[in-house]
């Protein structure tokens, strides 16, 4: 076992090698440990097969690094696993990127890797390689950037927007709001941090086998940044449809709405880290529901609307139908969606 | 060992750049009788008082999030406004809008056996609905009291009434919180 070297923090990560090396030597390797990540190459060889693999990348800027349901590296996992899971993938092997302010907490880096490499470990991935570079004190204190690839299970009808199709169901897998609820309220110190906790959630862990061999599942996107209603926007926009949606049928916690209603805000727009949309045929769909509730533990799974043809011309149409009345949902441009994940 | 009250009085934030900022100071002026009152109610009545106030630092995040400066710490700004002396009972530094967010609060009402959590001061929409949400949460009943809650407009301060109604208490003018102090 190599010699543990004194920890300078974390100044020069990026520049000073001895520095760079304790800090992989102590604080990384230990935790994620595994054959290409030992090499310490340049890169890092995979040994993929045969059949498509599906890749993505994100990075993670949160404030307060932890917060109620989750951290920064349980978001970052979450983030790009539920990512590869819309391909009917699974994180195997990923590159991370750390950029450290030198005034960090070395107890909320502790616990930032130390999530990340549980969930590794329970889930079989293998981060094999990566990055540090420092940033200056102050703020933002961490930002992860993640790379995965896994090789695309799905038996049977490949998945995408491109495969949604007019009176397809649309399926959420469970209340909505609760992340955004949760770091605003931790960092604002609202009072609803004691109550609302991150769905901060690695998806696939469960509802895999279901996406690997539902017939009926056209396409599933993870309702992150701009919530619900940007997956909703994403679709239309794209491929000349119209999505109508009861919004008296979408979950969301009371302490949530609590707080939408405080706040101004709108609980299908908040950013979730752990909640899916589904594009389903309709057929399949109560089906659907009623697996997802009793087998794979989304206990208020449930059908939020339909896809339809576009109906006034125009394609990119969300119509949201509350209380009799429907109207036309309308996209946010930035401004109205607190920059959280 | 745990006093024989049940009910406090926490009056928050009526400091000197909150209370006399020109948006609000006339607002202010009207809710310090019946808030001089009510502190004086709870008082003689051997309830607790706590008096809440900000102290940021003068590079605190939240001055670039809502673009405004106020109570930075070791001001004049940051003092209680004078009206308040002699103060009743204990004073707390608060960080962020609830009361209760890393502060003792709740430890401080739980010694004091209290279970029924009054609120005055400012500003209803933000630091009064917080603190009373987070009072709910806890397990305390929580109540403003009418005329002792300040916002800088009318209508915020009924939305926020009516919010508060809704989801986490009761809103009370001072005369019937009085007939029910002096009840218990």
């Amino acid at each position: 076992m190599s010699e543990q070297l004194p920890n300078p923090g974390y100044r020069f990560l990026g520049d000073g090698m001895a520095s760079f090396t304790t800090f992989f030597r102590n604080d990384l390797l230990p935790r994620f440990t595994n054959d290409q990540l030992a090499r310490q190459a340049d890169a890092a060889l995979l040994e993929t097969g045969p059949g498509r693999h599906a890749m993505t990348c994100d990075s993670f800027i949160v404030d307060p690094l932890i917060f109620p349901g989750g951290n920064i590296g349980t978001l970052a996992f979450c983030g790009v696993a539920n990512d590869l899971l819309t391909e009917c993938a699974r994180p195997e092997s990923m590159l991370m990127s750390l950029m450290v302010a030198e005034d960090l907490e070395p107890s909320i880096l502790d616990t930032v890797l130390d999530s990340l490499s549980r969930l590794c470990q329970v889930t079989g991935s293998a981060i094999v390689g990566g990055d540090t570079k420092n940033l200056p004190a102050g703020s933002p204190q961490l930002i992860i950037s993640m790379s995965a690839v896994g090789r695309v299970g799905r038996l049977g009808s490949p998945l995408g927007f491109e495969h949604v199709e007019p009176g397809d169901s649309v399926v959420l897998t469970g209340p909505v709001g609760a992340h955004s609820i949760a770091v605003l309220s931790s960092r604002e110190g609202l009072g609803f941090e004691s109550v609302v906790r991150s769905d901060c959630r690695d998806l696939g862990a469960t509802m895999l086998p279901m996406v690997r061999s539902s017939p009926h599942l056209h396409a599933l996107r993870d309702a992150t940044r701009g919530g619900v209603l940007a997956v909703l926007h994403e679709l239309t926009s794209s491929h000349d449809l119209e999505v109508v949606v009861d919004v008296a049928e979408i979950p969301v916690d009371n302490e949530v709405l609590m707080a939408c209603d405080l706040l101004g805000l709108d609980p299908l727009e908040l950013a979730n880290e752990g909640c899916m949309v589904l594009f389903v045929e309709s057929t399949g769909a109560a089906a659907m529901v009623e697996a997802l509730r009793s087998e794979y533990g989304f206990t208020r799974a449930c059908v939020i609307g339909g896809v339809a043809e576009t109906s006034h011309g125009v394609g990119g149409l969300v119509l949201l139908v509350r209380d009799g009345e429907t109207r036309v949902a309308s996209q946010s441009f930035g401004t109205g969606i607190p920059r959280l994940c | 060992m745990a006093a024989q009250l049940s009910s406090a009085l926490i009056v928050v934030d009526m400091q000197k750049d909150l209370c006399w900022d020109g948006r609000r100071k006339q607002k202010v002026a009207e809710a310090l009788p019946p808030l001089l009152t009510a502190i004086d109610a709870f008082a003689s009545m051997g309830s607790l008082v706590v008096y809440t106030y900000f102290a940021l630092p003068p590079d605190d995040e939240q001055f670039k999030r809502f673009g405004d400066r106020y109570c930075i710490e070791g001001t004049e700004g940051a003092e209680l406004i004078s009206e308040l002396a002699p103060l009743r009972g204990p004073l707390l530094r608060k960080k962020k809008h609830s009361v209760f967010f890393e502060t003792e609060l709740d430890q401080v009402l739980r010694e004091h056996g209290v279970d029924v959590v009054y609120f005055a001061g400012l500003q209803t929409q933000i630091c009064i609905m917080t603190s009373m949400a987070d009072a709910s949460f806890r397990g305390y009943r929580a109540v403003a009291i009418e005329e002792c809650v300040v916002s800088t407009r009318d209508e915020v301060k009924q939305q926020a009434l009516d919010w508060i109604r809704t989801y986490v208490g009761d809103v009370l003018p001072l005369s019937q919180v009085t007939q029910v102090m002096e009840a218990r």
